[in-house]
């Protein structure tokens, strides 16, 4: 008799423990599950000062080592390896969208950008993934090329401006430097 | 030791209760439906939306996607990693190609398993050549579409329902995102947008997804902005055309 009341009380307790174990494991997967964020991004600090224009940040690409993927409704006389055609828009305008890698003025590798033209139109996205991205639109390109700042996602929400966008060097050493002036936050 | 071996089986079972239950319960498995108000101003354009039907899809390589076109290098800088960079060309209600998209995105540090939210934070860049060009800033949840028809889809190579929703949920607390105009008769622009997901079937190969997908991205201008003194170029006065 003693012999069964000592197994029935062992069981119980395996079976305790069996249960405790699960409330805990469910218990704590559930607030593990709340808390903890499968992702989470790099962030590199930017390199910024202050001046009377606005919080200034400027961004470099290199295209020879930096361009990504160069796509256009007309292909022809792009190096092979990274152009995409554009299949053909209704009203037949000819259209470029290049996408890059961006750097900071170290020359670290910060980021993406893209590149969206038409004859009428040249747009610039720089995007940063812990960060947002900025939304660019060229207003004039000679003599120099320079836009505004539309706004932007994330941190760079509401944040408009200036920009100007310089090239220097040619062949393997040409160089796109944007230069940002963030002004205010949008009202 | 007996306990010990009855205790850890227990916390096993226990996180794996909870696992089954965020997978299978009701909590995240379809995202608000919010009806975007359209009017003659809006526009709205679709996209092929199973990955392999983007014109270019780089990524980290992090998910087990193929790169588009395959042989483009992936974005293996450690700034990129968890990036996607995509092309589209996107059309109107008749099927023609009206404009080209760049979507740049990356899973938000807000996604969670519980409870369960695979948010995206992405960002459109959109030239319209008859139109203009305009971004849209926006939070998507792609947990539904997950558990709807990508992870069946992942477990038995293929994938056929209907599946029909929204995936953006915000910035705005209205759960919808932010249209920002740029050029042509969308400059000053500024309003809501939205991007649905109608899937019917979905399959995936290591080198290649297939199925029918259809993004649409809905673009909703608030009233005309009115241009600031500080602006050297002029307001375009024209309405922005339907597509409808």
């Amino acid at each position: 008799m003693m012999r069964i009341r000592y197994a029935k009380h062992r069981k119980n307790q395996l079976f305790r423990s069996l249960l405790a174990g699960f409330l805990l494991g469910l218990v704590g997967a559930l607030i593990a599950g709340w808390f903890i964020a499968p992702v989470k991004h790099t962030y590199t600090p930017s390199v910024t000062r202050v001046t009377e224009a606005g919080r200034i940040e400027t961004f470099r690409i290199q295209p020879a080592e930096d361009l990504l993927v160069s796509a256009s409704t007309h292909p022809e006389g792009l190096a092979d390896d990274l152009a995409v055609a554009l299949p053909a828009n209704r009203a037949e305008v000819p259209t470029d969208v290049r996408l890059y890698k961006v750097r900071n003025t170290e020359d670290k590798v910060i980021g993406l950008a893209s590149r969206t033209t038409t004859p009428d139109a040249d747009d610039w996205m720089l995007y940063f993934a812990a960060r947002g991205a900025m939304y660019l639109s060229v207003e004039a390109t000679t003599p120099t090329t320079i836009g505004r700042i539309l706004g932007g996602s994330e941190s760079l929400e509401d944040q408009v401006g200036t920009f100007e966008l310089r090239r220097t060097g040619d062949g393997e050493d040409r160089r796109i430097e944007i230069e940002t002036a963030i002004q205010r936050a949008a009202s | 030791m007996k306990f010990l071996v009855s205790f850890v089986i227990g916390l096993a079972l226990g996180v794996g209760a909870a696992l089954v239950g965020v997978y299978m319960g009701p909590l995240g498995a379809q995202n608000d439906d919010v009806p975007i108000k359209m009017d003659d101003s809006s526009l709205q354009l679709a996209f092929d939306g199973h990955l392999s039907g983007a014109l270019v899809h780089l990524h980290s390589g992090l998910e087990r996607l193929p790169q588009v076109p395959a042989d483009l290098e992936a974005l293996w800088n450690p700034a990129h990693r968890g990036n996607h960079a995509l092309v589209h060309a996107l059309t109107n209600d008749a099927n023609e190609v009206v404009a080209y998209g760049v979507k740049f995105g990356a899973w938000s540090e807000q996604a969670r398993v519980f409870p369960p939210a695979a948010i995206f934070e992405s960002n459109w860049q959109v030239i319209a050549p008859e139109l203009g060009s305009f971004f849209v800033a926006q939070r998507e949840n792609y947990w539904p579409l997950m558990r709807a028809a990508i992870i069946p889809a992942a477990k038995d190579g293929e994938w056929r329902g209907n599946f029909i929703g929204d995936t953006t949920v915000g910035p705005r607390g209205t759960l919808e995102g932010e249209f920002i105009g740029a050029s042509g008769v969308l400059r000053g622009q500024r309003g809501v947008a939205s991007e649905s997901i109608a899937a019917k079937a979905l399959a995936l190969a290591s080198q290649h997804t297939t199925g029918t997908v259809t993004h649409t991205l809905t673009i909703v201008p608030d009233a005309i902005v009115e241009q600031s003194t500080d602006d050297a170029a002029p307001a375009a006065s024209s309405p922005l055309l339907s597509e409808r």
